[in-house]
């Protein structure tokens, strides 16, 4: 086999988790269990090939008539009849045993229809396990071996479906004799999401090349097919990872008027910011100035929101004077709204990274990392990798970016993160506190962490106007001010604020 | 459903084309499968039919431009390939929707029923059916079509 003589499946996604596609002439499995997409996996290989890629293919059916196959992948817009009709495609309908004759045969029939169409791939739905048509007088292993062989004499890429009747925990112990004789295996899944389900695939082995392991989840999209999106844990190559870091020279301002100031002038591009605090203390209100101000200079700017649907995220700007849906209108704000139920992280990273690629960004605002966290639970490793990708992916697209967080302390905090452990990975964090001073509840705001530059941790107080939005007050220590800022106290996030001796 | 007229009118078009029963179900088969690779007796077993009625009406078949019919000597299955196109595709496309449900199904084959073919009593090489079930018996082997 020549060096990269791939078949490419073409399907949207599987292709570069196969490291470029299956290597031409092997011979696939496909298992899972009832209901998992195995079959549809199989057309698309082949319906692919013949439209896509000037590959004519055979497909084989033991089970279910050609009508109905037919009639099941028109849904996707696979007009397999028409392809019939220009001598791309054969479909024939046969039983196991006669096809395990058939590939005995040197001047098959079976293959003699593959010839005539210059077939380079073959579909054969379906196998049970251990279940090819046998006399009992050999072994199942040989048999496969033999079908194996005429396939490949042929040189047809093959796939065929594997039946497996039980979930993971039995199967895993019990590898079927066929996975060791096949070429490429993917196991396709159907994986419980709490009360709903998620469809996976991962390639459990593949001869000849390198792929992306574990389990990535797809989708069956009407009127497209399988769509794959690659597992949000696979660890990037090399050039991409160095490529994420982000830009100690340039600043980019945060909107906010006071703010840039304890910024030392504004966020460092690429640079990834985490903004902590109570729900209600004002952590949306400075995503809206930071991704209006980006509109303001003809920066574009992404609004991925998981908490509020567009229409409030847009009254919420119109409400602080940010006319949101005119910069959407332009083009410099994308708003992108994925409600977090029965989320599929996978999928929705590969959304992000489609945006990031396709709209890109300069600013990014992430409203909230809690609800990922609500969604993908923080203990679990989940979270913590789908952080990891997010913030490399915004690093190598050189977005800075602000990732909201709810801790849910009223008055100062304990921990920045609480479970979630992700802090490490910020450049930068500011705190969003009430603060309460005799019977007012007063907000103030901390820059804590800064990656590159020095920062003074000064605590000053903010506020947000109507029509008018956040802004962070003068450090004036001037005794005569009513009401006292905050320069005329200590411990204020240590929940313990006391007034300075006057003169200090 | 078309009316029997119609029905009569795609019988009268049938003229020779089709006598028996089992050549209707055996295209309604093809139709599902148009391409098929299969022996005789597994043919057989899906039309449920016996073996020596198949093999009459695959003469049929053939011999009426319906089918083709194609034999590796080594291998006891044949590829059998439904025509398509050609002058009696409309013909054909019409039968089979009629056909394609019971009721038009029943239609046609009464309406074979009683139409005087040479060759042998319609439903002659029906399986006998279990009052229970309904489904087919066995063929024998002496009924094999070879």
């Amino acid at each position: 086999m020549a060096e990269r003589d791939f078949t490419k499946t073409g399907i949207k996604g599987l292709d570069a988790i196969l490291g470029g596609g299956i290597p031409r002439g092997n011979l696939t499995l496909v298992e899972g269990a009832v209901g998992t997409g195995k079959s549809t996996l199989g057309a698309e290989f082949v319906f692919r090939g013949a439209t896509e890629f000037h590959e004519p293919g055979l497909i084989v059916l033991f089970e279910v008539s050609p009508d109905k196959f037919i009639r099941d992948v028109a849904r996707f817009g696979w007009d397999l009849p028409e392809l019939e009709r220009q001598g791309r495609l054969k479909m024939v309908f046969t039983t196991r045993s006669v096809f395990q004759q058939e590939l005995q045969q040197a001047d098959s029939l079976l293959l003699d229809e593959a010839g005539k169409i210059g077939a380079r791939r073959i579909f054969i739905d379906s196998f049970g396990q251990l279940a090819l048509g046998n006399d009992g007088s050999r072994d199942p292993r040989d048999d496969f071996h033999i079908l194996a062989e005429g396939l490949h004499r042929e040189n047809l890429t093959a796939m065929l479906v594997l039946e497996v009747v039980a979930q993971d925990g039995v199967r895993l112990a019990a590898p079927a004799p066929e996975e060791f004789i096949a070429d490429t295996v993917m196991r396709l899944r159907l994986e419980p999401l709490e009360r709903a389900v998620q469809r996976s695939i991962e390639i459990v082995k593949s001869r000849g090349h390198e792929y992306q392991m574990g389990r990535h989840s797809f989708r069956i999209v009407d009127g497209q097919g399988l769509e794959v999106y690659r597992r949000v844990q696979a660890p990037r190559d090399t050039t991409r990872e160095l490529a994420a870091s982000f830009d100690p020279t340039t600043r980019i301002s945060s909107g906010i008027p006071g703010l840039d100031e304890m910024l030392s002038g504004g966020y460092f591009v690429g640079s990834t910011t985490l903004v902590v605090g109570i729900s209600g203390v004002g952590k949306s209100v400075m995503s809206l100035h930071y991704a209006a101000e980006g509109a303001r200079l003809g920066e574009r700017g992404l609004m991925l929101t998981l908490d509020e649907p567009p229409a409030q995220v847009l009254r919420n700007a119109a409400s602080i004077g940010i006319d949101l849906q005119a910069a959407i209108d332009r083009g410099t704000v994308q708003l992108y709204y994925d409600p977090p139920q029965e989320m599929e992280i996978d999928r929705h990273f590969h959304r992000i990274e489609q945006i990031v690629r396709e709209f890109k960004p300069t600013r990014a605002v992430i409203d909230s990392l809690s609800t990922y966290g609500s969604s993908l639970g923080p203990a679990g490793r989940t979270f913590r990798d789908f952080f990891h990708a997010l913030v490399a992916l915004m690093k190598e697209h050189q977005v800075t970016a602000i990732y909201n967080h709810e801790n849910p302390e009223m008055f100062g905090m304990s921990s920045m993160m609480g479970d979630y452990g992700v802090s490490s990975l910020v450049d930068n964090i500011i705190l969003l506190n009430w603060v309460e001073l005799g019977d007012v509840s007063r907000l103030a705001v901390t820059v804590t962490k800064m990656r590159g530059g020095p920062i003074s941790r000064v605590t000053r107080e903010c506020e947000v106007v109507d029509g008018v939005g956040m802004r962070v007050l003068a450090r004036t220590i001037s005794p005569n001010v009513q009401p006292t800022p905050f320069a005329g106290y200590h411990g204020l996030l240590a929940r313990s604020p006391e007034r300075r001796p006057s003169g200090t | 459903m078309r009316n029997s007229t119609d029905i009569k009118h795609l019988l009268d078009q049938a003229k020779s084309r089709l006598g028996q029963p089992c050549d209707l179900d055996l295209l309604r088969f093809f139709r599902r499968h148009p391409r098929a690779l299969l022996t005789s007796e597994q043919l057989a077993a899906f039309v449920a039919y016996d073996v020596q009625q198949v093999g009459r009406s695959l003469d049929t078949l053939i011999g009426a431009g319906l089918l083709t019919q194609s034999q590796n000597p080594k291998s006891g299955a044949r590829m059998y390939v439904l025509t398509s196109g050609g002058p009696l595709a409309d013909w054909l496309n019409s039968l089979l929707e009629v056909a394609a449900t019971p009721a038009g199904r029943r239609a046609l084959l009464q309406a074979l029923a009683r139409r005087p073919w040479p060759g042998g009593a319609p439903e002659a090489g029906r399986k006998r059916r279990d009052s229970r079930t309904g489904r087919s018996g066995r063929a024998s082997e002496e009924d094999a079509y070879g």
